[in-house]
C-alpha cells in the first residue's frame, strides 16, 4: 500500500494535467485516473517491470480516456482521437510579454496558432514530459522520425519568427 | 552548441525551461559557476524556448486526496481480505517505489514554513491505515493502535501510551522536524491527548497532522476529516486547527470541526467558549467569523461563502457517543456517515430517495444490521448483502 500511495502521489498531478488536455471533461479525467489505479492494483502481479513508470502511466491514461470518450461517441477512432483531442493553449496566446517586441510576439502567436492538436501534443510530450521520440511515436502511433521532424519544424519556425526582423530590414534596404 | 536544436535534446535543459524546481535550478546555478561564459547563451535560449510554454491545469491537493480516498475505498471493498495473502506480489511495487522515491527526490514537506503557516504535502497526507488507527512518528516509525481503548496519549514525558501499551519514546520537538500523523481508517475512531492536555476525538476516515509537542508560540495542527476538540486554555498560545480551506483559532474551548475531502462543506460547531474562523487562502490572517456557543458555521468550498446559524451542538457532536442526530438532513448525508462509521458501502439504487430529508436520532451502537434495517425502512427498500461490506438498497 505504501508503494501504491507513493506512486499515486508522485503521478496524480501529471496524469490530471495531461488528461485535462485530452478532454476538458474533468469527470472523465478523474474517473479515468480512478480506473487506471484500480486496474493497476488489481493486476499488480501481472505488471511487467518498467523503468519508466511515467511513460507507462501516461500512455495508459491516454488509452483509458480514449475508450471512455469513444463510448460516448465523441471520437470514432483512435486516429480521430490522435489528431483532434489534444487541446492546449500556449501561454503566449494568452499573456502579454514585454521582454520582446510586440510585433515579434504577434508573429510567433500566429505561427503557434496554426499548430494542430497533434503538433501540440508532440510538443507537450517532448518538452513537458521529456519523452524520447521513440516513446512519442509509440504513444501517438506515428513514426519517431516524423515526431522529431515536427518538433524541429516548430523550432525552425520559432527561430525564423524571432530573427525575421533582421530579414525585413535587409529586405527594406534592398527595396530602397 | 549554439543551436537551439541541440539544446532541446538536453533533458536537463528542457526541464529547467519548462518545469523548473529547486533541484534543477541548483544544478544550473552550479553549472554556471563552473562555466560562467555559457550563462548568457543558456539564458537566451531558455527565453526563446519559453515562448512555447503551455498553460497547465493543476489538480488541487483537496481533489487529489479525495480521489485517492475514493480509490482506496474501492480497493478496500474488493480486496481487503486478499490483501494479506498477496504478499508475494508486492516485490514489484517495491521496485517501483525505489524509482518513485528517486523521482520525488527532495520533495518532502515543511511543517513550519517561513510564513509560519502549517504546510503539508500530498505525500504526507496520503499515509494510510488499513484496519486500525495508525500513528506515524517524526523518526519514520509507526504504530498501530489495536487495543480496545482507542487512545494515543502524548502528555507524559519520555513515553507514549498507545491504547493499553506504553512505549518509551523521546519525541524531539524541533519545529523543522517532521510532524506526527495519525490516520484513522473508516470504521474506527481515536482519541489523542496532547502534551498541553488538549484532547481531540477523531472520527472515522480522518487524519491529523501535528507536532509531537507544542513548543512554539502557537499550537497548530492540520485536520482532514472530523474531530471534536477539547482545547486547554492558554491565553498566550492560541490553538489553530487548519483544514485545506479555513482554519479555526481558539484560546481554549470545545468545538467540532468536520472537513472531509469529498464533502462540499466544512462545518464548525461550538459547544463552549469562543472560536474564530480564519480564511486560509490569503496570506494575511483574516477573520471570517466568530462563533458563540451553539452556533454553527458552514463554509461552502465552492462559493467560499460562510453561513452562520443557531444549532444544537449535540447534533454535530453525538457521533463520539456513538449516535447521530439529524435535523433536516438529507438521507444521502446520513448514509455517508453510516458508511464511514462501519466502513461499509451502501448503494442506494434510487438516488432520489437520498434527497429526502430526515430528523431524529440514529443509534450507531445498536449495531450495523439494525442500522441498515432502519435505513431500508426509511427509504422503503430491501437490503441486499453483496459481501458483508457492500449493501444494496433497492
Amino acid at each position: 500500500m505504501e508503494a501504491f500511495r507513493s506512486i499515486y502521489s508522485a503521478f496524480v498531478g501529471k496524469l490530471y494535467a495531461y488528461g485535462h488536455k485530452l478532454t476538458p471533461d474533468i469527470q472523465i479525467v478523474e474517473d479515468s485516473i480512478q480506473e487506471l489505479f484500480l486496474d493497476m492494483y488489481t493486476h499488480r502481479q501481472n505488471l511487467s517491470e518498467t523503468n519508466n513508470l511515467e511513460y507507462y502511466l501516461l500512455k495508459a491514461i491516454r488509452q483509458v480516456i480514449f475508450h471512455r470518450l469513444k463510448n460516448e461517441n465523441r471520437f470514432y477512432s483512435m486516429d480521430d482521437f490522435n489528431s483532434k483531442a489534444f487541446n492546449v493553449d500556449f501561454e503566449i496566446e494568452k499573456n502579454n510579454h514585454d521582454d520582446i517586441r510586440q510585433e515579434k510576439i504577434e508573429r510567433i502567436k500566429k505561427s503557434l496558432n496554426s499548430l494542430t492538436p497533434k503538433n501540440r501534443e508532440i510538443l507537450y510530450l517532448k518538452f513537458y514530459r521529456r519523452f524520447s521520440y521513440q516513446q512519442i511515436g509509440e504513444m501517438l502511433e506515428m513514426q519517431p522520425d516524423s515526431a522529431k521532424k515536427q518538433v524541429y519544424r516548430v523550432i525552425a519556425k520559432l527561430k525564423e519568427d524571432l530573427s525575421s526582423q533582421l530579414l525585413q530590414l535587409l529586405y527594406l534596404c534592398f527595396r530602397a | 552548441m549554439d543551436h537551439l536544436e541541440d539544446y532541446i535534446e538536453n533533458r536537463e535543459f528542457v526541464r529547467w525551461v519548462f518545469e523548473p524546481d529547486d533541484e534543477i535550478n541548483t544544478y544550473f546555478d552550479n553549472f554556471f559557476q563552473a562555466h560562467p561564459e555559457l550563462k548568457e547563451e543558456f539564458i537566451r535560449h531558455k527565453k526563446e524556448l519559453q515562448l512555447l510554454s503551455m498553460s497547465d491545469h493543476r489538480i488541487s491537493v483537496e481533489r487529489g486526496v479525495g480521489l485517492y480516498q475514493t480509490i482506496i475505498s474501492k480497493i478496500n471493498v474488493v480486496g481487503k481480505k486478499e490483501d494479506q495473502r498477496r504478499y508475494a506480489g508486492q516485490f514489484l511495487w517495491y521496485a517501483a517505489v525505489v524509482m518513485v522515491s528517486l523521482l520525488i527526490g527532495s520533495g518532502w514537506f515543511y511543517f513550519a514554513s517561513s510564513k509560519n503557516n502549517l504546510m503539508f504535502s500530498e505525500d504526507l497526507f496520503l499515509k494510510s491505515a488499513l484496519y486500525y488507527p495508525v500513528i506515524y512518528f517524526p523518526d519514520g516509525s509507526k504504530n498501530e493502535i489495536t487495543a480496545e481503548e482507542k487512545l494515543v496519549d502524548l502528555s507524559l514525558k519520555g513515553k507514549i501510551i498507545l491504547g493499553t501499551d506504553t512505549i518509551e519514546k523521546e519525541v524531539f520537538a524541533r519545529e523543522d522536524q517532521r510532524p506526527c500523523v495519525v490516520v484513522i481508517p473508516n470504521g474506527q475512531r481515536l482519541n489523542v491527548l496532547f502534551n498541553d492536555k488538549s484532547r481531540v476525538c477523531l472520527n472515522s476516515g480522518s487524519r491529523l497532522i501535528f507536532p509531537s509537542t507544542f513548543e512554539s508560540k502557537k499550537r497548530e495542527v492540520y485536520i482532514s476529516g472530523e474531530g471534536f476538540f477539547d482545547i486547554s486554555a492558554n491565553r498566550h498560545k492560541p490553538f489553530i486547527v487548519n483544514t485545506s480551506t479555513i482554519a479555526v483559532k481558539v484560546l481554549g474551548t470545545k468545538f467540532n470541526l468536520s472537513s472531509y475531502p469529498n464533502d462540499s462543506e466544512v462545518v464548525a460547531v461550538l459547544e463552549e467558549g469562543a472560536i474564530q474562523i480564519i480564511d486560509r487562502s490569503s496570506t494575511i490572517t483574516k477573520v471570517k467569523a466568530e462563533l458563540q456557543p451553539n452556533q454553527v458555521a458552514i463554509f461552502n468550498k465552492e462559493s467560499e461563502q460562510i453561513k452562520i446559524s443557531q444549532a444544537d451542538h449535540q447534533h454535530y457532536t453525538m457521533w463520539k457517543e456513538g449516535s447521530l442526530l439529524f435535523d433536516q438532513q438529507q438521507i444521502s448525508k446520513m448514509i455517508e456517515k453510516v458508511e464511514r462509521y462501519y466502513d461499509i458501502r451502501i448503494i442506494l439504487k434510487d438516488e432520489l430517495k437520498g434527497k429526502e430529508v430526515i430528523n431524529g436520532r440514529l443509534d450507531l451502537d445498536a449495531g450495523r444490521n439494525e442500522v441498515l434495517e432502519y435505513i431500508a425502512k426509511i427509504t422503503r427498500s430491501k437490503i441486499r448483502n453483496v459481501n458483508n461490506r457492500i449493501y444494496i438498497l433497492e
